[in-house]
């Protein structure tokens, strides 16, 4: 499964930004990154490669992620996205099931994507899936927003999966060293025509303007707690006001917050992810706020359905609900006995 | 955020992990004490011993065993953990319930207490017991060998391990604790941690707690659960492997030393020090001049599936914080799974420490349960809430902002 792939030097550091031959779906221009026809080859041939699941060499994840900063540091703690666009929640290594999303949603760059972060972790290529995403992200900069989420951090890759996989898959942890570094780039929060406020985790208490956000100096690994750690790690909740959350991290906002914080920025929704919900999308708060979720199945164990929420030219949302694709060849789920239960109870 | 924490994170972080801590208890301890031991004129298998003539046409190299650390694998005192210990009746008049405690430094009446695993003993919490009180001096920890092990003796049944009969144990203990403080309108709090088997017994102890609490006090409020390195699918999935498990232990060690050392190098405790006043609780003598196991864990085979079962629904029923630590790897089942990325529950998960969580890392074990304590005792939220709606949104912001949530902790006690 550990395709060896070994591609030239020639690439990405032939890439000189120019400006932009597609025509952005935006208004806003940001980084016009690349245009020559041989940049283009190589990141098609490389897109080419990651849709059959096919890992890149070491180098040219490199060079991925040194153009990808370019590109994402030019983009803002909020960044402003057109509509139509799809908007989706976690995927969590699940590349088999990011590709029927695509057949689902539509291919990119036709279909506009907004992926609102957890790229990485639990599943089992979550390599592939982040290579690919920011390869879009460099061939499309307006038709692809990629967020963070609470995985695209160091710590919590090292726990759950991303640097095991990185060393398993290239025998050294560069790799898993390039992507995080990047991850410190990604945008926060995105907001969809002035409307519609995404974002991973939820809102937080030091938080009650989309200036505040704009203000924050996001560059930097996820604060273990204070306003960045909050937007990707908080959760709607039933109570009214702010509680503690049960993760350890973030808060727990109510209908009350979350209605306060609409009215004041002029929004009509908060759409964001980090929660598992069974049905892929889950309205709460009185329609203030909906998760979506897109990991179908997730940890191919939790029977749950995933979900795209599309909106169209006049703001209008459709989710789009999908099941686990049928794959043959996955690794097998079963788990090995624990070693430490040959210890003791 | 608490210094146990902070230290928690620049160890994680940097990975140089260059603690500040006063306590001798360190993680750092590990590395050193796992020095070959040397003591004795045997040699170890695989490993050259040191012949003390240095060549002098070569280049001297220090020898690859240092000098023999003599402490390395005797035993220490249960008192250079806990301040105090006591007998308590807890099934039957007669029983003799060992239980070591350090109590607040206050009359605050919040606790943490700690249930061990099958075959373990209360002091496998020595070392993160004494970290935790020394950094919240106004919480006590308290923790007591369970019946068939350790120092208790006496109980009526000691294999008697079914579930039900250890929560109750453990209730009464809980009692004993709070009947031994002055009575008050305050009917106090408490955290329960258990250590895989404890998991389930504390588990089954918080749902079942207004049933099983017998004393005539108030029963305090359960503001937190923490279940350390059990899951319920994959500890059913090893049971299978128990019995051959067991038979691979050795029966008789020639002394406790050779026990502690046997732990150590094993790798079954991971830090030497921790087993060092965790192991000699777990062996007896045996009258012939050696040391055996006092736990017969073949004899109570018959519980050993009854532990776990719906451990991961039940756990999740419970109404207080919940903390799950696991280590090495996440492994969780499907209800834990849902669990967690739902937001239901505090997943931690540490690398590099092996099952017996709490004796490998005690500093990152008693950070763990600080900041847990932080987030989850009686009025946190309320405090938090207070003082976010006491500024306006925007006050609150740069408040929280330098703050976060430890915010509370820094705020005046009502």
């Amino acid at each position: 499964m550990d395709a060896d792939v070994t591609m030239t030097d020639a690439g990405l550091s032939t890439l000189s930004p120019v400006s932009h031959t597609l025509s952005p779906p935006s208004g806003e221009i940001k980084a016009s990154p690349v245009t020559d026809s041989q940049s283009y080859d190589d990141l098609d041939r490389w897109i080419e490669m990651l849709m059959d699941c096919k890992q890149l060499s070491e180098n040219d994840v490199k060079k991925l992620c040194d153009k990808a900063r370019e590109i994402l540091s030019e983009e803002s703690n909020v960044q402003n996205v057109k509509c139509p666009v799809t908007v989706c929640g976690d995927i969590h290594g699940q590349f088999h099931d990011l590709m029927e999303l695509f057949k689902i949603g539509g291919p990119n760059p036709d279909t506009n994507y907004l992926f609102m972060g957890d790229y990485v972790d639990r599943g089992y290529y979550s390599v592939e899936t982040v290579t690919l995403l920011v390869a879009m992200k460099i061939r499309h900069p307006n038709r692809l927003t990629i967020l963070r989420g609470n995985h695209e951090s160091r710590q919590i890759t090292q726990v759950y999966g991303f640097y095991d996989e990185c060393l398993r898959k290239y025998g050294n942890p560069n790799v898993w060293k390039y992507f995080t570094d990047l991850f410190d780039y990604l945008p926060l929060t995105a907001l969809i025509e002035n409307t519609i406020f995404c974002l991973h985790g939820g809102l937080s208490p030091s938080i009650d303007s989309l200036d505040n956000i704009r203000a924050l100096d996001r560059i930097q690994e996820v604060p273990h707690e204070g306003p960045m750690c909050d937007l990707l790690w908080s959760d709607p909740d039933d109570r009214c006001g702010w509680g503690i959350s049960p993760r350890g991290a973030g808060y727990t906002f109510g209908q009350d917050i979350s209605e306060a914080f609409n009215h004041k920025n002029g929004l009509n929704l908060v759409a964001r992810a980090h929660q598992l919900v069974m049905e892929g999308y889950n309205w709460s708060q009185d329609q203030q706020v909906v998760t979506i979720f897109s990991a179908p199945n997730y940890c191919y164990r939790c029977g749950n359905q995933a979900a795209i929420m599309e909106i169209d030219e006049d703001l209008k949302y459709t989710f789009l609900q999908f099941d686990p694709c049928p794959r043959a060849g996955e690794p097998s789920v079963s788990r090995r006995t624990p070693d430490y239960f040959l210890v003791s109870f | 955020m608490s210094d146990l924490e902070r230290n928690l994170m620049k160890s994680k972080i940097s990975e140089s992990s260059t603690s500040s801590m006063s306590s001798s208890i360190t993680e750092e301890d590990e590395a050193s004490s796992n020095e070959p031991e040397i003591e004795s004129t045997k040699t170890i298998k695989g490993i050259p011993k040191f012949s003390g003539e240095i060549n002098l046409g070569q280049e001297f190299k220090p020898p690859r065993n240092r000098p023999p650390k003599l402490r390395a694998y005797t035993p220490s005192k249960w008192s250079e953990y806990w301040s105090s210990e006591t007998i308590a009746a807890l099934s039957t008049p007669e029983s003799k319930f060992k239980i070591y405690y350090t109590p607040p430094l206050t009359n605050s009446k919040a606790w943490f207490l700690f249930h061990h695993g099958a075959g373990s003993s209360a002091l496998t919490f020595s070392a993160s017991a004494k970290l935790l009180h020394d950094a919240l001096p106004h919480v006590g920890v308290a923790a007591f060998d369970a019946r068939g092990h350790g120092d208790t003796s006496d109980t009526g049944d000691d294999a008697d391990l079914s579930l039900d009969t250890l929560a109750r144990d453990f209730v009464h203990a809980v009692a004993h604790i709070f009947q031994s403080q002055e009575e008050s309108d305050d009917c106090g709090e408490v955290v329960f941690v258990g250590h895989s088997l404890g998991g389930a017994v504390v588990t089954e102890s918080a749902l079942r707690f207004a049933e099983l609490w017998l004393s005539l006090r108030k029963r305090p409020v359960i503001s937190g659960v923490v279940v350390v390195d059990v899951v319920e699918g994959s500890a059913l999935e090893g049971l299978a492997h128990m019995r051959t498990y067991l038979g691979t232990r050795p029966p008789l060690f020639r002394s406790v030393s050779d026990g502690i050392k046997w732990h150590v190098q094993t790798h079954t405790v991971r830090n030497a020090e921790s087993a060092r006043v965790s192991v000699p609780p777990l062996l007896r003598d045996t009258g012939n001049g050696k040391v055996g196991w006092r736990t017969e864990l073949g004899a109570t085979e018959r519980y050993w599936a009854t532990w776990f079962q719906d451990l991961s629904t039940k756990f999740l029923r419970v109404r207080a914080g919940r903390m799950l630590v696991l280590a090495g790897t996440d492994r969780l089942d499907k209800p834990l799974t849902i669990g967690q990325m739902q937001g239901k529950y505090q997943l931690e998960v540490l690398p590099e420490v092996g099952h017996f969580v709490q004796e490998d890392a005690p500093m990152r074990f008693a950070g763990l349960l600080e900041g847990f304590w932080g987030r989850n005792r009686r009025g946190a939220a309320l405090e938090v809430q207070r003082a976010l709606n006491a500024h306006g949104q925007g006050a609150t912001a740069s408040a929280v902002a330098a703050g976060g949530v430890p915010m509370a902790a820094s705020m005046p006690k009502q």
